[in-house]
């Protein structure tokens, strides 16, 4: 069936379809502009970043930042660390969620609502820092590229939202019918839930995505090696370069030669650092499409 | 009797398939746990956790009876409450986009909605604080040319919650919204296939269809919020604050992480999270208990 | 279900159980290293045959590259026979890793150029061992030789032992650092002189506002190296101290060394006074809203505007807020002023007298087998080679000199050395630049050779700008007072447990409180009253109870 056109739509559509557009336009001007400005600023003279000159275009445009940004010896072993521990945490993000998930969403799983509280019980009660630290000292992980990926292997919250979107797309009739056939929840996991929950494995590839990308804390506490930093501690690391220690500097002059472009380096920075996580997105968008369920129940 | 055969059986396979996130919760979750019995004790490192000294409710007692418990306490469950109530903005922007007809404009939308949750909080406040300046701030400018006197956003008690939750809502809607732009993708064409057949409006078609699909989302959702009204993230606010705006701004997280660091001492800290642990989970079981009983979904 | 339930608590239970007797057994160390046989004292290697290993902490800086492979850790494991494996942490964050480290079993021998808590993990855990019986001729020479201007009780904790090697970093411009900077330029076209009390700096403020109605005349920030103005403007009533030195929070303790005891100074009546005149000027419109909640960026924004809006702003340093290389016009601006006399004549130049010496520097933990190496090696730091070469490179006559021919140091004496390979901004890993321990006593930082010709404005003349502005204009009103900073404070850790909250909640009532009478939200004479029964009830009284116990532990003993 061809979708609607404007033209042939009712006046109450129409209204409708206008004020959405307004609205989202609206929203998208709110977030837009300071994104904007984090763009412009990245590429502005630093002293028209320190006197707020820039408002929204750049202010005598330089590529001064990014040459800092990018003549740091780490930044190429920063991208390589973090796109490593992105792909392979990621993977196993998703693996562990849909394992625990799946189980979780099937009514005929008599420890279903104990291993649900089990889970979620772990998200509010933590033992802290300490105790984590020192397990994982004690599983020999320290400074480890297994300790960036292993501990975070799995998200409650994410895991439950995946269950819950399970729960509502795989309709029961399609387990009912599969069962006639013979077949087994490993195999109904395989070959049905699985390629259903396209738009929702999407979703989690881009969370835990984001979140593993962003990441400096693990890194912070674990790791030791300089080889295996993310590039989040590279740039962490850039912008602590350009602000120094006036009480620990003896000789004043020898300050550091990037403290006048301190503030432009922290636009710099996000922009190196966030980029790449956000063209993530477009490919993921293609999975999440309607009518997905097509067919799958007829018959 | 077949069924039941069968029943049993494909248990034994679900444990299996589960059993690996389960390994994994009892070591990095449920082991480090027992770490809480330090906001029982005087931990020293000498006498292990077992060894140490039990000092009971002493570091509960501390953070409840301090001068500003209180005052701190107040602050974090209104800042929670204000959050929680801006909780349909993401539903609303996530419904707003699944109407779009026209593909780019609805995709660019989309990827500069999640763009700010990108940006670290750092930067955030430190872009929040130039916009908003007293006197070369771009906010503060355009309300002069509208006639409105510069408004002190971060010193300025009143308006200081505003500015922290809808803040948070700049940096979280597009982010958020993703749930349920995934949700609505699900929604069965079939049903909105009817739906048109019947003449229904597009803002019916929202109401009766669209919605009621991705209402078992939104009840999850909904229940974690609840249980994260008094978990205030201590990073945002410790930037904002100042001594201005303290009054509002002194939160559980940002008072126990001054006196934690002044002291390093994990037994007031560690007292102070089971703290609010215990009162998030409490909610937690309220709400989701409630919504078992009136709705299908729930936690647990 | 119900089996389940049982299965699953009772292996709940057991791993509790588990871990806690896996953290229990916490304390057990691993006695099979042997002890290493050490050459003569005083020379090196240190080490009689072969290599000792040893693991150190130490913070991290970006403009190092590689600790492991460094020139100058090289020269130093071939040096002394010890071959050294580090953990880092960042600038940031080397405390919290250092306290992470610190509670698991695996941690380094020597905690280097930082220190942890030593009430704690000193006095208190023993992980940090007391070093009283190592500090002899033969481990520590050189640092004796350096130590012998200083007094060594600063390193001694609560039970009267040392934990720690001090550290000393001199900064002269440092112990009087908080300085104001006025806008000279703008002082020149409206025809007057720099103000040298507070009616005139009242009148000057006046007259800006007249002169320039949208300008700014006194800036200052919450966040940043000594930008707080209202603290510099006080100077004419009292004496503010700087962040406690227990709990480093501002609760403007003091001591009065005509009595030797603690007092509050932010319940004193000068302080009040003061507070009042800074009223004076926020009434007048002189006090921008701002400075109340404004990082040092914002201010640092402020200042660079366009218009060039401030008149005086509040910085430890001109540089933090204005940059010498890229806008040097407005750089030249601005210069240091003295502090202004109070009505009753009250002149006061802060000033931080310990002269650099903090303790701290060198830690050795229970882990290490053999302390008299470690210390040895640390020593090395302590004489004028060692910190040269930790600081810039190995190779004397390439990176450094030491009594160069025909130079002048800052001070106009004769130079002790001068230094080829500067401080590098990039990544390098030659030496370890500022990481580790700095040696640097005044009259060894002042003999660094200088160019005396240098322009104070260049972006090279900074040091003399600052040390020039510091002699002249602050040192001579450093001793109008008795109160001092309280430089050292060691409490204990049930002391600690007991006030800590009590410092914070008092540092705030006092900071919200300084707000609200400055900005005339609560009027100064029918309130005050009402604040310093709120500080009491605060617990104020105890906390200073606290600091006298601790300060006067201390005192008894250093007589020994």
């Amino acid at each position: 069936m061809k979708k609607n056109k404007f033209r042939y739509m009712s006046v109450g559509d129409k209204t409708f379809t206008f004020v959405n557009y307004i609205f989202l336009s609206l929203i998208f001007v709110i977030i837009l502009y300071p994104l904007i400005y984090v763009v412009s600023a990245s590429f502005s003279d630093p002293q028209a970043v320190i006197s707020g000159e820039v408002v929204l275009f750049p202010v005598r445009p330089t590529l001064k930042g990014y040459k800092a940004v990018f003549q740091n010896k780490k930044i190429i072993s920063g991208f390589i660390n973090s796109f490593f521990y992105l792909f392979v945490g990621t993977a196993l993000n998703l693996i562990m969620t849909i394992l625990c998930a799946y189980p979780l969403s099937r009514k005929e799983f008599r420890a279903r609502g104990f291993l649900s509280l089990f889970f979620v019980f772990t998200m509010y009660f933590s033992g802290g820092m300490v105790p984590t630290y020192i397990l994982v000292n004690k599983l020999g992980l320290l400074n480890t590229r297994a300790a960036m990926i292993i501990p975070s292997a799995m998200s409650t919250y994410n895991m439950i939202i995946c269950r819950t979107y399970i729960v509502n797309t795989v309709p029961d009739e399609l387990y009912e019918a599969s069962q006639l056939d013979g077949c087994t929840p490993f195999r109904y996991l395989l070959s049905i839930v699985m390629p259903l929950s396209k738009p929702i494995m999407a979703v989690l590839t881009l969370y835990y995505g984001v979140s593993r990308w962003n990441d400096y804390f693990t890194a912070m506490l674990y790791l030791n090696n300089d080889k295996m930093q993310p590039l989040t501690m590279v740039m962490r690391e850039i912008l602590i370069m350009s602000k120094v220690d006036m009480t620990k500097v003896a000789d004043a002059s020898a300050v550091s030669k990037l403290q006048g472009m301190s503030d432009l380096l922290k636009y710099s920075t996000i922009v190196v650092a966030s980029l790449p996580v956000m063209l993530l997105y477009p490919f993921v968008q293609k999975h999440l499409v309607k009518g997905v369920m097509i067919g799958s129940v007829k018959g | 009797m077949k069924k039941k055969k069968r029943r049993k059986n494909s248990n034994w396979q679900f444990w299996a398939i589960i059993s690996l996130p389960v390994i994994y919760a009892i070591v990095f979750a449920y082991i480090p746990m027992g770490g809480i019995i330090i906001g029982f004790k005087d931990y020293s490192i000498r006498k292990g956790i077992l060894g140490s000294n039990w000092v009971g409710l002493k570091y509960f007692k501390q953070f409840l009876t301090s001068t500003n418990s209180l005052l701190v306490i107040k602050n974090t469950l209104i800042l929670g409450i204000y959050t929680l109530l801006t909780f349909p903005v993401p539903i609303i922007l996530a419904i707003g986009i699944n109407e779009m007809r026209c593909k780019w404009y609805k995709k660019t939308v989309q990827m500069i909605t999640y763009a700010p949750y990108f940006i670290s909080v750092v930067v955030l406040v430190g872009m929040m604080m130039q916009m908003m300046d007293l006197r070369s701030g771009i906010i503060n400018l355009l309300l002069g040319r509208i006639g409105v006197g510069p408004v002190n956003f971060f010193g300025n008690p009143k308006v200081f919650r505003s500015l922290y939750v809808w803040s948070g809502i700049w940096q979280t809607a597009g982010y958020s919204s993703i749930i349920y732009v995934a949700a609505l993708a699900g929604v069965p064409q079939e049903l909105e296939e009817a739906a048109i057949v019947d003449g229904a409006s597009r803002f019916q078609r929202i109401c009766h269809v669209d919605f009621p699909s991705i209402l078992p989302t939104i009840i999850i959702m909904l229940i974690f919020s609840f249980g994260n009204i008094i978990t205030i993230g201590m990073d945002k606010i410790y930037l904002m604050q100042n001594s201005m705006n303290a009054s509002v701004s002194e939160v559980i997280s940002t008072f126990v992480y001054k006196v934690g660091v002044v002291n390093s001492n994990f037994g007031y800290s560690t007292a102070a999270g089971l703290f609010q642990s215990l009162v998030s989970f409490v909610l937690l079981v309220i709400v989701n208990q409630a919504c078992k009983k009136l709705t299908d979904t729930s936690l647990w | 279900m119900g089996k389940i339930y049982k299965r699953a608590s009772a292996a709940g239970l057991s791993a509790m159980l588990a871990v806690s007797m896996l953290a229990g057994c916490g304390s057990k160390k691993d006695d099979t290293k042997k002890k290493a046989e050490l050459n003569e004292a005083g020379t090196y290697p240190i080490v009689k045959d072969g290599k000792l290993d040893m693991s150190v902490f130490t913070m991290s800086m970006p403009n190092v590259e590689d600790f492991a492979t460094n020139d100058f850790t090289k020269f130093m494991e071939e040096k002394t026979g010890i071959k050294m494996e580090f953990v880092t942490g960042g600038r940031d964050d080397w405390s919290d890793k250092l306290n992470m480290i610190l509670q698991s079993d695996d941690y380094p021998d020597i905690i280097f150029g930082v220190a942890p808590d030593l009430a704690k993990y000193g006095v208190k855990e023993g992980i940090v061992i007391p070093l009283d019986d190592y500090i002899t001729e033969e481990n520590v020479p050189n640092y004796l030789e350096v130590m012998k201007d200083y007094d060594m009780d600063i390193t001694r904790e609560t039970d009267g032992k040392i934990y720690s090697l001090a550290e000393v970093n001199d900064c002269y411009h440092c112990s009087y650092g908080r300085k104001m900077w006025v806008n000279k330029h703008y002082l020149d076209e409206m025809g007057v002189g720099v103000p040298t009390s507070t009616d005139e700096f009242i009148d000057v403020c006046k007259k800006f506002l007249e002169y320039k109605s949208d300008g700014i005349a006194v800036a200052g920030a919450v966040k940043g190296w000594f930008s707080r103005m209202q603290d510099w403007l006080m100077g004419a009533y009292t004496f503010i101290p700087s962040a406690s030195a227990a709990y480093n929070v501002r609760d403007f303790a003091a001591l009065n060394t005509d009595t030797d005891k603690i007092e509050d100074v932010a319940t004193t009546d000068e302080y009040k006074e003061g507070l009042k005149f800074i009223n004076e000027l926020y009434n007048m419109g002189a006090i921008y809203e701002g400075d109340f909640t404004q990082t040092g960026e914002q201010m640092k924004t402020l200042i660079n505007q366009s218009d060039e809006p401030v008149l005086f702003f509040a910085s430890g340093t001109i540089s933090d807020c204005i940059d010498s290389d890229s806008n040097n016009e407005l750089y030249r601006h601005y210069e240091a002023m003295a502090p202004i006399k109070g009505p009753d004549g009250t002149q006061i130049a802060w000033q931080e007298r310990n002269s650099g010496l903090s303790s701290g520097g060198v830690c050795i933990t229970d882990n290490c087998k053999d302390p008299e190496a470690a210390l040895r090696w640390a020593d090395f730091f302590y004489s004028e080679t060692g910190d040269l070469s930790s600081q810039y490179g190995p190779d004397e006559g390439k990176d450094w000199e030491l009594n160069p021919e025909g130079k002048v140091g800052m001070d106009g004496e004769p130079a002790l050395y001068e230094i080829f390979n500067e401080y590098s901004a990039e990544t390098q890993n030659h030496d370890w630049q500022d990481v580790g321990i700095r040696v640097a006593p005044r009259d060894f930082r002042m003999g660094q050779a200088m160019d005396v010709d240098v322009d104070p404005y260049s972006p090279g003349g900074l040091e003399k700008l600052l040390y020039d502005a510091t002699k002249e204009l602050y040192e001579p009103y450093g001793e109008n007072t008795n109160l001092r900073n309280i430089e050292v404070l060691k409490v204990t850790d049930e002391e600690s447990t007991d006030v800590s909250t009590t410092a914070v909640e008092i540092s705030k009532l006092i900071d919200e409180n300084a707000v609200a009478f400055i900005t005339g939200e609560k009027d100064i004479d029918s309130e005050w009253n009402n604040y310093l029964d709120a500080l009491e009830k605060a617990g104020l009284p105890d906390l200073l109870k606290t600091y006298q116990t601790a300060y006067d532990r201390m005192h008894s003993q250093s007589k020994e």
